[in-house]
C-alpha cells in the first residue's frame, strides 16, 4: 500500500512536471556563484573578498510555429561579497529576446558583442584580476544591439550585430548618431572537435575599430589558446593605435587544472605598453564546483618616461555552477 | 524598490523554472560564441528525452514511473571512441538491480556525408554497451524510439530497458 502510494506520488509529480513543459513556463534557471579572497597590491596593499561576476539567469525557447521559436535570455549579476553591484542589488548582464528558425537567429537586446564572445574560453582568468578586459580593448557589452546569427553549418557560425546610436555620439566625432548601424560588430567562428578558430571585428564600438583573431586547440590534457588583436581609435589612429597578443595554456591532471596566461599590447600612438601575466590552478570538487587559486601581475609602462606601474593580485576562491 | 520587486518576482518564479534543468548545459555556455544556438539545448533535451514520451504515450503507467533517464553528457559522449575499442569482457559490468528500468540514448546522423562514428550501427552498439553497464546480468528491451536532435538530419536513438529478474518480463509487456 505504501509502495503504491509512493508510486502514485512519483507519477503525479512526473506528470505535473511534464505538464509544465507544455505550458507557458518553459525555460530554465542557470547561474553561478564565484567568490574569492585575494590580496591586491595596486597602490594600497589589502585583502579583499570579491564576487567575480556571480550571476543567475533565465533562458528559454518556445516553439511558436512549425520550426520557428521564440527565444529569450535574461541574466543578472549578483554581488555576493557586499550586495553592491555599482549601486544596485542586482545588475543587468546579457538580456535578449529573439526569433530562431532553420535560417538562423535574430535577436535584440543588451549583450556582449560578437567580438567579445568570439574569444571563447581562451581567457583562462576571465572575471578575475587577470581578465583580459583589464588589458585589452574589445571586451564590450553593448546596449541596443540587433544581431543575426547563422545556423551552425558544420561548425561554422557567423554573427553580425548592429548598434543604432539613438542620438548618442558613438564614434566621438562630435555629432549625434541616429542611423540603424552606427556601430557594427561581427564574428566568424569555427568549432570542430578540439579545434576552435574565430575572426571578429568591431567598427565604432566603444569608439574603437578593432580586428581580433582567436585560436584554441586541445591536445590530450593540454589546451592551448591564442589571440591577436589590432585596434585603433574610431576617428584618429594618432590617439590610439594598439596591437597585441595573448597566449594561454591549461594542463589537466585528474581533478586539477594548471593554468598560465600571458599577454601584451603596445600603443603605437604614444608608445605605452601593457602586459599581463597570470598563473593559477583549479581543483574540481564535483562536476559543478571547483576551488581555484590565482596570481596575476599587470604592468603598465609609460611610453614617454619608461616608468612602470605594477598591479598584483593573489587569491583563492570557490565557484559553484547551477 | 524596483530591485525589491524584481527580486521577489524572481524568487517566486525560480522554483517553477528549476524543474527543467536536467542536462549538461554549462553556465558559461550562456556566454559562448554560439549562445543563441544553445539557448534551448537543455529544454529540447528534456522535452525530447523520450521519458516524457513514455509518460504521455504509454498505457502502462506503472512502467512510466519506474524508468530512470541516464543520458550521457557531451564530454562522456566524446570519449566513446575509447569505449568502443575496449573488449567488453574487460569492462567489468557489475551493476545489476533486477527490475530496475532505465532510458539511454545515443546520437546518430542520417546525412549523406555523415561519418562512421555518427552511424546508426555504431549508435546501437553503444546503446548495448550502456545496457550492459547498467544491467550486467541481462535485460529486456521495452521500447525504442527516435527523436530529432537540434541539427537537421541528426537524431537520438532511445532505448527503454529493464534489468532481468524481478518484474522485468512484466514491464516489457
Amino acid at each position: 500500500m505504501k509502495k503504491a502510494n509512493l508510486t502514485a506520488s512519483a507519477l503525479l509529480t512526473a506528470v505535473a512536471t511534464s505538464s509544465f513543459a507544455a505550458g507557458p513556463l518553459d525555460g530554465s534557471v542557470y547561474g553561478k556563484v564565484n567568490i574569492s579572497v585575494a590580496k591586491s597590491d595596486s597602490g594600497s596593499d589589502q585583502y579583499e573578498v570579491q564576487s567575480n561576476a556571480s550571476r543567475f539567469g533565465l533562458k528559454g525557447k518556445t516553439e511558436i510555429a512549425d520550426g520557428l521559436y521564440a527565444i529569450y535570455k535574461a541574466e543578472f549579476e549578483m554581488c555576493v561579497d557586499d550586495g553592491d553591484c555599482k549601486g544596485q542589488t542586482i545588475s543587468q548582464r546579457n538580456i535578449i529576446g529573439g526569433i530562431q528558425g532553420r535560417y538562423g537567429t535574430l535577436w535584440a537586446g543588451k549583450h556582449d558583442t560578437p567580438t567579445k564572445l568570439a574569444l571563447g574560453k581562451v581567457d583562462l582568468f576571465n572575471d578575475l584580476a587577470g581578465d583580459i578586459k583589464n588589458t585589452f580593448e574589445g571586451e564590450n557589452r553593448q546596449s541596443n544591439v540587433v544581431a543575426y546569427v547563422t545556423p551552425d553549418m558544420k561548425g561554422l557560425v557567423a554573427t553580425v550585430a548592429i548598434v543604432p546610436g539613438e542620438g548618442k555620439d558613438l564614434d566621438g566625432d562630435g555629432r549625434n548618431d541616429d542611423g540603424i548601424a552606427d556601430g557594427v560588430s561581427a564574428s566568424l567562428t569555427y568549432q570542430r572537435d578540439d579545434l576552435y578558430l574565430a575572426a571578429a571585428m568591431d567598427n565604432d564600438i566603444d569608439r574603437q575599430d578593432l580586428v581580433r583573431l582567436v585560436a584554441k586547440y586541445k591536445v590530450s590534457n593540454l589546451t592551448l589558446g591564442a589571440m591577436y588583436q589590432q585596434n585603433e581609435d574610431s576617428l584618429d589612429s594618432d590617439l590610439k593605435d594598439e596591437s597585441g597578443y595573448l597566449i594561454s595554456a591549461a594542463y589537466k591532471v585528474d581533478n586539477i587544472t594548471l593554468k598560465a596566461q600571458y599577454g601584451e599590447i603596445e600603443d603605437d600612438a604614444d608608445g605605452d605598453e601593457e602586459d599581463t601575466l597570470s598563473l593559477g590552478a583549479d581543483y574540481k570538487l564535483s562536476g559543478n564546483t571547483k576551488l581555484f587559486a590565482f596570481y596575476t601581475k599587470d604592468t603598465d609602462t609609460d611610453g614617454d618616461t619608461g616608468q612602470e606601474e605594477d598591479a598584483k593580485s593573489i587569491g583563492v576562491g570557490l565557484e559553484h555552477k547551477f | 524598490m524596483r530591485n525589491l520587486v524584481l527580486g521577489i518576482t524572481l524568487c517566486v518564479c525560480m522554483p517553477l523554472y528549476s524543474w527543467a534543468e536536467d542536462c549538461s548545459f554549462d553556465t558559461d555556455d550562456a556566454d559562448a560564441p554560439d549562445f543563441a544556438n544553445r539557448i534551448g539545448k537543455c529544454q529540447q533535451d528534456s522535452e525530447r528525452s523520450g521519458l516524457l514520451d513514455i509518460l504521455r504515450g504509454s498505457a502502462n503507467k506503472k512502467n512510466a514511473a519506474g524508468y530512470e533517464a541516464v543520458y550521457k553528457n557531451d564530454s562522456e559522449a566524446a570519449e566513446e571512441g575509447e569505449l568502443i575499442d575496449t573488449p567488453i569482457g574487460a569492462l567489468g559490468f557489475r551493476q545489476h538491480i533486477p527490475g530496475k528500468g532505465y532510458v539511454v540514448r545515443e546520437p546518430y546522423s542520417l546525412l549523406r556525408g555523415a561519418r562512421f562514428e555518427e552511424s546508426v550501427t555504431l549508435a546501437i552498439h553503444r546503446l548495448h554497451l550502456q545496457m550492459a553497464q547498467y544491467c550486467g546480468q541481462g535485460w529486456s528491451l521495452d521500447k525504442e524510439w527516435t527523436s530529432a536532435n537540434i541539427e537537421p538530419g541528426h537524431y537520438f536513438l532511445h532505448y527503454a530497458f529493464t534489468c532481468s529478474g524481478m518484474g522485468s518480463s512484466e514491464r516489457g509487456k
